[in-house]
């Protein structure tokens, strides 16, 4: 169209906006003649799309004014006082009704105008329209970042009215160009600057999650530790947060964030990042690794060293761990640890110094006392475990960690070496004094070792030694019973109990349906009786039932 | 016309509470798991799902193309119950009917079968078949739970417990877990011609540990095969003859792989290795029923909580989990919490909401879904609130065979001889081979898909046994109706049809007789009774110190005994100071050194502690008890009005919190101070906000209210049960059966303003909820 003498209607149109420029009473009516044909539209468009691939202002403007001018003539309904306000007042919101081709000639009036900002010297994007067209506006954007532009990546993408999303990257790449620069101002100025800058034009708070981390971490860049701290603090979206921490090195700060938003993938990050920063610090790896636990133990979150802790317990070696907790004064941690590894240790030599070890943990602590007795009483059971079989033969007992188990044991050798059988008696006795087991407990084991390898005898003698004995003679009669001793035998011991619920209990136990009823009338229990009906199977005893019951009603 | 005759088990299954939630979940899971069985085995990556794609899935979850998984898997799982969850509730065809006709489908009688079989019984009972469709050769189970059964001592002279081998018959509370299953040495290894391994474990490090070692062990058996080197005690001598080749080993975590597991995966030097792929696989909840859901059975979540204090892992577990649960039935509107656990969930659960929503785009967030969501309110209970109700004896059906034989993950173990006693099928000819053929335990599995079940498993151990008889008349009746008259054609076609249904149901009811028969013998031994009149005196509030002395003395099973103590302990404020240590030196006399830890660990969770003050007669569990009526006596327990009727007139606290939630804490302030933790409640909003934001406005009307307000909203005047709105109750820590009782006992109730679906971290009971403290 811009050829000489071309008599494109654009050319025209071009020509009628000149002659209009110079005042030229002309104009209308070559203007005139270019509607009348009916190709104005046409003219318009193609100057409007000229324009935005012309690279000189100068030719930009004059496409522009003559597509302009020959909008006046499009508009036929008269209201042209709206349009004479020019190209920008084309789209005033006054006006109802912006005419497509009006829509064209302010986006390309835009585009331009965003060319133009990147063609300026001080940019230096020389990009066609074309070329603009295919990478769109974000690209332009992007590029701009990229190109350490965000201030006028920023103005743009506002200009522009682009989504949110890559405003507020605009902004943030802006803020955090703006906080990489600015060396002259406090670091609260700085951060209140940089925050202005986020959240101009920012409508929902959302907007700028993980922009603050963004900018924080350029701050950290560029020395302003400060500022990024300030800026961290703003910060809401955790999985930005706390690697912003990291890097600015607030390892501790960053672990209780993480640790608050029960985040464990992110504990564990932290602390694998505060390691390889402690081995970095120290050459000696010695040296690395205690800063490393005592700042984990003095002021990460408790949450955080139990995570390490877990890790630590995994490794082989016990060392690790055991140095964790006992820096954090855990010894009941610690001790119980390593007393763990002592019960799983297939050798009684490792055992016993892993028990002797955990015993000397426990000891740091007065709250430990428990622990610590219940470890040496096990230590010294072990002892004399093996001063038992020493002196009786492997079998007297087996390596059970329990004392009565292994009084226990040792009753029922009393069964197989009918030799020492007194001997070993005696020793049952020691053992239970030397551990302070009470005597009921003693005697319980007692009966209990004695039925099971049928030491009647040895049983009867213990239920005679001693005119009140510690426990109820109901338990003699029970293991009685449960091992099918003679009704003789069985009754030997319910008639020595003095309640008679119990012995009705055992009675029924035994089966001995007769003598739980005689106890069931003496008690006038009607509903014993009937139970004793219900589950006898024997009719003699169902007719006594029913007779004492129809008695007593 | 005769007819079976309509007992309420024949009836067509109820739904449960939120049928779209439940099989959403379900295609979903079993979606992920197929693709990961289905995989190349030199692909390390899970394909995305190309839905374009007909050789993976349509988005229906049934594998379109049936053509076999061209290789053979082998499957490694780290416990049973990890096994049970992923073959049984996650990789059969969700549609329910063909799942119950599954069900009881008998077994062939024939041996020869069994011969070319390569699975076990085990295998078979769990529904996985010879040339199935996902290559499946075998299972394996990688570590033993060796959790001590105290159920199985109770049958042994109690004394005997410690002899023997010594220790290693004592349950080993250090060692557990660490233990490597027998089932990890199988005669298959060499003859399954696998090509795949897929480990199928949890990111903790004893799993990690254990696979790596097995898979080394792996790699320097087969170096051996070459220098014919066969010392190896690892090794078996299977191998040897076997051309078999392992070309991969999956590892596969779940729910997630932790920055922790990667670590000790990197420690284990297993990553570099080419044929080694670590996958995560995102099942975190898994249906068991229509009405409880469960987060993979984590049994190790109150251990991590309160005996390590680490709290994330599992917090972020049961967030996500909530999280999916909201992705498919939209933004639950109004959720309270109760307990320190609860809280964190829900703060949790918020975060995570908060980090996905994307501000610019909110479309997606406000579709109709968000606008009604199908989940009306949610509460989020810590198992802290209510430590005393896993500790209580269950007497519902269900709740007892769980406490005495043990259900795991909706399945119970048994011996064969219970339910099909051998007389019935003795053969005179080689009766031996027969009884070896016989495996000594059977798996059944107890759910809602078998209807009888669903009736009778929660009711009292008083109403069952009558009601089984009922059933068992009824069935029989109708059988002799048949047979006594003449029939025409159409009646007798009419007859037949029901026939399958028939069988089905007699087998069901045969079964459940027998292990009805089982539980009413074990409950009324004295041994039984005993324990639950011991555990009623503590409830109320009496000491009972000198029994627990003469149990631990007659050496009584030591979880069933720390079950008492511990309840002791938290019914009067601690335990009397000059009992406390005593009573612990006995029990680390009598059940050993390691018992020790147990206790150490029970009284950091709080189960176990001294009486501080003197004079500490009110304590804390007094008010709740009688602020929330826990006691109720007077309960009729066949036809109950209270759910106390679980227990014989002792209400679970926690179900009761629910209970009171409905009506507002108005009057109960104490009840709520003496609870740990506190109570929040908070209305998620759209655009999400934080916690603290939330937290700070009054949501003002109670749950009731609310169930009314949101009913209202939707649909107008309906008053059924079925149009009840629903509430998700969540427990973090694990919940018993007993209280699943309790909670559908409320659902059914009109009373009750919603229906209930439930969530856990597991299910338990006293003596598994103590033993995962280690």
């Amino acid at each position: 169209m811009l050829r000489i003498g071309s008599i494109e209607p654009s050319a025209l149109l071009l020509d009628a906006n000149d002659a209009f420029e110079n005042g030229s009473p002309s104009s209308d009516e070559a203007a005139r003649a270019i509607t009348r044909s009916g190709m104005l539209m046409d003219a318009i468009e193609i100057c409007i799309d000229a324009a935005a691939k012309e690279f000189d202002v100068a030719m930009q403007k004059r496409l522009l004014k003559a597509a302009s001018y020959g909008m006046h003539f499009d508009y036929k309904d008269g209201n042209t006082t709206n349009i004479l306000g020019g190209k920008t007042n084309a789209v005033n919101k006054s006006n109802v009704r912006p005419s497509e081709v009006a829509l064209l000639f302010v986006e390309a009036a835009k585009k331009i105008r965003v060319l133009n900002a990147l063609r300026h010297p001080s940019v230096g994007i020389a990009m066609t329209s074309a070329q603009y067209d295919s990478i769109e506006s974000t690209g332009v954007i992007a590029r701009l970042i990229a190109m350490k532009r965000p201030a006028l990546a920023t103005t743009l993408a506002t200009y522009l009215q682009l989504d949110e999303a890559v405003r507020a990257y605009a902004r943030a790449s802006r803020a955090a160009a703006f906080v990489a620069t600015d060396n002259s101002n406090s670091d609260s100025e700085t951060t209140d600057a940089a925050i202005r800058i986020l959240n101009t034009d920012a409508k929902n708070p959302l907007m700028n999650r993980g922009g603050y981390a963004m900018v924080a971490l350029a701050a950290n860049k560029a020395g302003r530790q400060g500022v990024a701290n300030l800026l961290l603090t703003l910060e809401s979206s955790i999985s930005d947060k706390v690697p912003g921490l990291t890097a600015i090195g607030l390892y501790s700060d960053a672990a209780t964030v993480a640790s608050h938003a029960k985040d464990d993938n992110l504990i564990f990050h932290v602390l694998a990042e505060f390691e390889k920063s402690c081995i970095l610090k120290n050459i000696d790896p010695s040296q690395a690794q205690v800063s490393y636990l005592s700042t984990v133990v003095r002021s990460f979150p408790p949450e955080a060293m139990n995570i390490l802790s877990k890790y630590f317990e995994t490794m082989h070696d016990v060392k690790h761990v055991v140095n964790l907790r006992n820096s954090a004064r855990h010894y009941s941690i610690s001790g119980t640890i390593i007393a763990k590894r002592a019960l799983d240790a297939p050798r009684e030599q490792d055992r016993l110094s892993l028990l002797q070890e955990a015993s000397r943990l426990y000891a740091q602590d007065k709250d430990n006392i428990f622990l610590k007795a219940c470890t040496d009483e096990y230590l010294e059971l072990i002892l004399e475990q093996e001063r038992l079989r020493r002196a009786f033969g492997p079998d007297v007992t087996t390596k059970t960690s329990s004392v009565t188990d292994t009084i226990f044991n040792v009753l029922c050798y009393a069964a197989v070496k009918l030799r020492d059988s007194n001997k070993l008696i005696a020793e049952s006795e020691k053992l239970a004094k030397k551990f302070k087991v009470p005597e009921k407990r003693l005697w319980h084991t007692k009966i209990r070792a004695f039925a099971a390898t049928d030491q009647w005898k040895n049983m009867r003698q213990l239920a005679e030694s001693r005119t009140k004995i510690p426990i109820s003679f109901k338990y003699f009669a029970l293991e009685a019973i449960k091992h099918k001793q003679d009704v003789s035998e069985v009754l030997w011991y319910i008639q020595r109990v003095t309640d008679g619920e119990e012995r009705y209990d055992l009675f029924c136990e035994a089966k001995l349906w007769k003598r739980a009823l005689d106890e069931a009338k003496r008690l006038e229990d009607t509903h014993r009786v009937m139970h004793i009906k219900s589950v006898c199977n024997s009719t003699e005893i169902q007719q006594m039932c029913d007779n004492f019951l129809h008695s007593y009603a | 016309m005769t007819s079976i005759p309509s007992t309420p088990h024949n009836q067509k299954r109820s739904e449960g509470p939120l049928p779209s939630l439940v099989s959403t979940l379900r295609s979903d899971n079993r979606d992920q798991l197929i693709s990961l069985l289905t995989m190349d085995p030199l692909s390390n990556t899970l394909p995305i799902q190309d839905m374009n794609n007909p050789n993976i899935i349509n988005n229906t979850g049934i594998a379109m193309n049936t053509d076999k998984c061209s290789h053979k898997n082998r499957l490694v799982f780290a416990s049973e119950s990890l096994r049970s969850l992923l073959l049984y509730h996650t990789l059969p065809d969700p549609d329910p009917a063909t799942r119950s006709a599954n069900l009881f489908k008998p077994k062939p009688k024939n041996t020869r079968k069994n011969q070319n079989s390569t699975l076990t019984h085990q295998e078979e009972a769990l529904g996985l078949t010879t040339n199935n469709a996902f290559g499946i050769v075998g299972t394996r189970i990688l570590l033993d739970d060796d959790s001590l059964q105290d159920n199985n001592t109770e049958n042994v002279a109690p004394g005997l417990m410690g002899t023997g081998n010594g220790m290693e018959t004592i349950y080993n509370p250090s060692t557990k877990k660490s233990v490597f299953s027998s089932s990890m040495d199988d005669p298959r290894d060499g003859t399954d011609g696998a090509s795949v391994v897929i480990y199928f474990i949890h990111p903790t490090p004893q799993h990690i540990q254990a696979v790596s070692k097995v898979i080394h062990q792996t790699a320097i058996s087969k170096q051996q095969h070459r220098s014919i080197n066969n010392n190896n005690p690892f090794e078996n001598p299977a191998h040897s003859h076997s051309g078999t080749r392992i070309s991969k080993h999956r590892i596969v975590f779940l729910p997630r792989i932790t920055s922790l597991a990667k670590r000790i995966i990197t420690d284990e030097k297993i990553t570099k290795r080419k044929d080694v792929a670590i996958h995560s696989l995102d099942i975190n909840l898994i249906p068991m029923e229509e009405d409880v859901l469960t987060c993979l059975e984590m049994e190790s979540t109150m251990a991590e909580f309160h005996v390590h204090n680490t709290y994330s892992e599992h917090i972020t577990n049961v967030a996500q989990s909530l999280r999916k649960v909201q992705d498919v039935c939209g933004t639950i509107p109004r959720v309270q919490s109760y307990g320190k656990a609860g809280e964190m969930v829900l703060e949790r659960m918020m975060a995570l909401r908060l980090e996905e929503y994307d501000p610019y785009n909110q479309e997606g967030e406000d579709d109709g879904q968000e606008a009604n969501p199908e989940i009306k309110a949610a509460i989020i209970l810590d198992r802290m609130v209510d430590l005393v109700t896993p500790l209580v004896t269950p007497l519902t059906y269900e709740g007892l065979l769980d406490d005495l034989v043990k259900i795991d993950t909706g399945i119970i173990k048994v011996e064969t001889d219970i339910i099909s006693p051998p007389d019935e099928e003795t053969q005179p000819s080689g009766s031996e081979s027969a009884a070896q053929k016989r495996p000594k335990y059977m798996h059944l599995p107890l759910n809602d898909l078998d209807t009888l079940y669903v009736e009778v498993r929660d009711q009292h151990v008083e109403k069952f046994g009558s009601f089984l008889q009922e059933q068992a008349k009824a069935l029989k009746e109708s059988h002799t109706n048949f047979s006594d008259k003449n029939k025409d054609l159409t009646e007798i076609h009419q007859f037949v049809k029901q026939i399958p249904i028939f069988t089905k149901n007699l087998k069901s009811l045969t079964n459940h007789i027998h292990l009805a028969e089982m539980v009413k013998h074990m409950t009324e031994q004295t041994d039984f009774r005993q324990r639950w009149q011991t555990e009623r005196s503590i409830l109320e509030s009496e000491t009972c110190y000198d029994i627990i002395e003469d149990l631990i003395a007659s050496q009584y099973p030591p979880f069933r005994l720390l079950r008492l103590l511990c309840l002791q302990s938290l019914t009067s404020g601690g335990i009397k100071a000059s009992k406390y240590e005593p009573l612990k030196r006995e029990v680390v006399q009598t059940y050993g050194y390691e018992y020790l830890f147990v206790l150490q660990n029970l009284e950091k969770v709080g189960l176990l502690k001294k009486r501080e003050s003197m004079w500490d007669s009110t304590s804390s569990f007094t008010t709740i008890r009688k602020q929330l009526a826990l006691i109720q006596a007077d309960v009729d327990p066949s036809d109950p009005d209270d759910i106390s009727y679980v227990s014989s007139g002792y209400a679970p606290i926690s179900v009761r919190v629910i209970q009171t939630a409905m009506k507002g804490w108005t009057g109960k302030e104490d009840v709520l101070r003496d609870l740990p933790g506190r109570g929040i409640d908070i209305v998620q909003r759209s655009p999400p906000e934080d916690f603290s934001v939330a937290i700070k406005r009054k949501s003002g009307s109670t749950l009731g209210n609310w169930a009314e307000q949101v009913s209202v909203s939707t649909t107008s005047g309906s008053t059924g049960i079925d149009d009840k709105p629903v509430l998700l109750v969540y427990f973090v820590g694990g919940l018993t059966y007993a209280e699943i009782a309790s909670i559908r006992f409320l659902s059914k109730r009109q009373s009750f303003p919603y229906k209930v679906i439930i969530c856990t971290t597991k299910i338990i009971n006293g003596s598994s909820f103590l033993q995962s403290l280690q």
